[in-house]
């Protein structure tokens, strides 16, 4: 393991930590989601499985023909647990189930915004640098970030899309 | 099928959707949603409704 993908680790569960602090104590505060909210998650934790489910058993199928050769397996397993987080989270917002029922849209948009910005910062620098494909495949290293970009950027345009129609709906 | 009745009750108190929802510890959506028909609310919201907007479950929920 190169000091790279260490510290990339460190971060990741240093993140989900504190995720699951902060989830921790807004619970305790009251009860996040509705009812209708609750099934829809549900549904698109059936909907992030299968997807998981239809996705590793391509990568079998594409690494034993030798047929994906753009990136490590290593690699093609995170992008596979990525993708279903980001199906999961696009299903809930477009079926308004991602925000709780006190949720505010704008701070989420204000992460979102600041993650893609950072993470296209990363993918763009690694990019010039010729950092991006290592023996020409995609790594962890180098393809994280371009993933994450991408997966964030694909959440962020929903969510923005979203709000707008909410807002409009509201209006009416 | 829409629920018409919810609607109407609704603007006779003139509540706004966000304003029940509020009332009735769930999102604007999912008032939204069941106005619509596209949601099947359970008993206990049906319940919590009814109390917000002073009717009956019969006078939103039943259909002749």
């Amino acid at each position: 393991m190169t000091t790279g993908s260490v510290m990339a680790l460190g971060i990741m569960v240093g993140v989900m930590i504190a995720a699951f602090f902060l989830t921790r104590k807004s619970r305790k505060e009251e009860c996040e989601y509705d009812e209708m909210q609750l099934k829809i998650r549900a549904k698109g934790y059936q909907i992030g499985f299968f997807t998981a489910l239809a996705l590793l058993l391509m990568l079998v199928f594409l690494y034993e023909m030798n047929l994906l050769t753009v990136m490590t397996p290593g690699f093609a397993a995170y992008a596979v647990l990525i993708i279903c987080v980001t199906v999961f989270t696009i299903y809930c917002i477009l079926h308004d189930a991602f925000l709780s029922i006190s949720g505010n849209a704008k701070s989420y948009l204000g992460i979102l915004s600041l993650v893609v910005l950072v993470e296209g910062f990363v993918t763009v620098r690694d990019a010039v640098n010729g950092k991006l494909l290592e023996n020409g495949q995609l790594t962890f290293g180098g393809g994280a970030p371009a993933l994450m970009f991408v997966c964030f950027l694909a959440i962020l345009i929903t969510l923005i899309v979203k709000t707008i129609r909410n807002g409009k709906e509201a209006e009416e | 099928m829409k629920n018409l009745k919810l609607k109407a009750a609704r603007a006779a108190k003139d509540l706004s959707q966000e304003q029940l929802a509020q009332l009735c510890h769930v999102s604007r959506q999912t008032i939204n949603a069941i106005e619509k028909g596209d949601y099947n609310p359970t008993i206990n919201l049906c319940i919590a409704i009814c109390k917000a907007l002073d009717r009956t479950l019969d006078e939103l929920f039943w259909d002749n």
